[in-house]
């Protein structure tokens, strides 16, 4: 008996023309609206070295103040305190590399390089990864520093995925160096290593992301798990910033590059049992990227590691 | 205005923009009707559609596969798209604006009105794998690769969705003597 329906039933749509929205097209494409994935490696570049050249800066107004007040003990003071208390002398401008604040305190990223102007500095010895990505020099009043602000740009570029309700807002009482006391509010992201030293997370494209990845090896202890199965292993990193482990169920989360590791939060599966050895390879993959592996990528090959384990993949 | 990098000169741009043109040609007509039989919803497809080129346009040559990213972007627009009317409906929209839109309807044959109508009966999933392979002419792998599964998942979801439109369109077909107007087209060849 044949359970099909009427071809020609499923293919009645084929008489009807969609419209043609190529000019339609053409015009959206040239409006500059935010793009909603992953921006070029070059402008990744280019804001790094924009970052980059703002550290510097920052270091040389600090020394200009450093050496102008001959206060080298509160200095000292500011850069052992870890960032938390930013310092930045008074100078009728706001600060650079932070993001303003309205009135009501509703959090306001900057997106222009040099924030508001002025000759205010910032200060942030400890490393937090800031928003708003001011690129003011400092001049007189002081600079931006500190570690934190490698990370500085991560916002200038529009993306969907920094929404209001995903950022934090701080407000420091300035310790004058040079003028009066002042209040200053930065916004800060909340996401993991952010503090205490740790390695921020990577603003650049990742090599990772945007490619499908088919497992070739698995190993422990240098001893290599057979895999025992035609099945292709499959992980999914097409999209930036998510990551799917497909073997037999599809274990999904959130992967972010952070220094050399790549830190996963694995939160939902397809909880499938298909027996062995997917539902072991399943197992030792989940447990392998939930250690946040270290990784590193060599054209279309990625070697991840964690202690004694080992997968190497290949792009497909 | 102007296309965002890496597009860089002008050059790379019209031969980015070409190529897209030519993906556009090519592509439209299976994309756009795999969306309306999937969505039930000519403007769901027609927004997705135009938004998913014109991302790709953006993006530059960045994409190495402008047909198979446009199928994915496509879907996933409409999706969204979707999710948004459907709230906007469950909150009441206003009839007036509503029936200024020429509805779905208004902009399909009866033969095609009535695959619409059946389709809605199945589950999303179900419905795509039709719209997909049955509507727009995938194989099974490649709608797999669009949907992010597997093709065996594909394939149990066509045959569980075939089982039901042969009686949905059979009940649907008061003249099951009378030729389908869909006959006499040639099927669009596989994406």
């Amino acid at each position: 008996m044949n359970r099909h329906p009427d071809r020609n039933r499923l293919r009645a749509l084929d008489g009807v023309e969609p419209p043609d929205q190529w000019d339609e097209i053409i015009l959206r494409a040239d409006a500059d609206l935010p793009r909603l994935e992953l921006q070029p490696v070059s402008v990744g570049h280019r804001l790094l070295v924009a970052a980059v050249l703002l550290v510097l800066a920052g270091v040389a107004g600090v020394l200009v103040v450093s050496t102008a007040t001959g206060d080298r003990g509160e200095l000292e003071a500011v850069a052992a305190d870890g960032g938390s208390t930013p310092a930045f002398p008074a100078g009728g401008g706001g600060a650079p590399g932070t993001a303003a604040t309205t009135p009501d305190g509703v959090p306001v990223p900057t997106t222009a390089p040099g924030g508001s102007g002025g000759d205010g500095g910032a200060s942030s010895a400890g490393g937090g990864t800031r928003l708003g990505g001011g690129a003011g020099s400092g001049g007189l009043g002081g600079g931006a520093t500190g570690a934190g602000s490698s990370n500085a740009s991560t916002s200038t570029t529009p993306t969907s995925t920094t929404e209001a309700s995903d950022i934090t807002t701080t407000t420091a009482a300035v310790s004058p160096t040079t003028t009066t006391p002042e209040s200053v509010t930065t916004v800060t992201a909340p996401t993991q290593g952010t503090a205490g030293g740790e390695p921020p997370l990577d603003p650049r494209p990742s090599p990772v992301f945007g490619k499908r990845w088919q497992v070739v090896l698995m190993a422990q202890a240098g001893v290599s798990r057979p895999l025992g199965t035609e099945k292709v292993l499959v992980v999914d990193a097409r999209t930036d910033g998510q990551l799917a482990i497909i073997v037999c169920s599809r274990t999904t989360g959130t992967a972010n590059v952070v220094g050399d590791n790549l830190v996963v939060q694995l939160n939902a599966s397809t909880g499938k049992a298909c027996g062995e050895p997917l539902d072991g390879h399943q197992t030792f993959l989940t447990a392998f990227f939930d250690a946040d592996p270290s990784f590193s990528v060599d054209g279309n090959r990625l070697v991840l590691t964690v202690g004694n384990r080992r997968v190497e993949l290949t792009a497909y | 205005m102007h296309l965002v990098p890496p597009l860089g000169t002008s050059a790379a741009a019209s031969a980015w923009s070409d190529q897209v043109k030519a993906t556009y040609i090519e592509v439209r007509a299976p994309l756009w009707r795999a969306l309306v039989a999937w969505s039930g919803d000519v403007d769901v497809a027609d927004e997705a559609v135009a938004e998913a080129f014109a991302q790709l346009l953006r993006r530059g040559a960045d994409v190495l596969d402008p047909a198979a990213w446009v199928w994915r972007a496509a879907f996933r627009v409409a999706a969204g798209d979707l999710q948004r009317r459907r709230r906007r409906s469950r909150a009441g929209a206003d009839p007036e604006v509503l029936e200024l839109v020429p509805s779905t309807a208004d902009r399909l044959p009866d033969d095609a009105m009535d695959l619409v109508d059946a389709l809605q009966a199945l589950t999303d999933q179900q419905r795509q794998c039709i719209a997909l392979v049955d509507v727009a002419g995938h194989t099974a792998p490649s709608a797999a690769e669009i949907l992010g599964t597997s093709a065996a998942t594909v394939r149990v979801q066509l045959m569980r969705a075939r089982r039901q439109l042969r009686t949905l369109l059979a009940d649907s077909n008061p003249d099951p003597g009378a030729p389908s107007t869909g006959s006499e087209i040639h099927p669009e060849t596989s994406p």
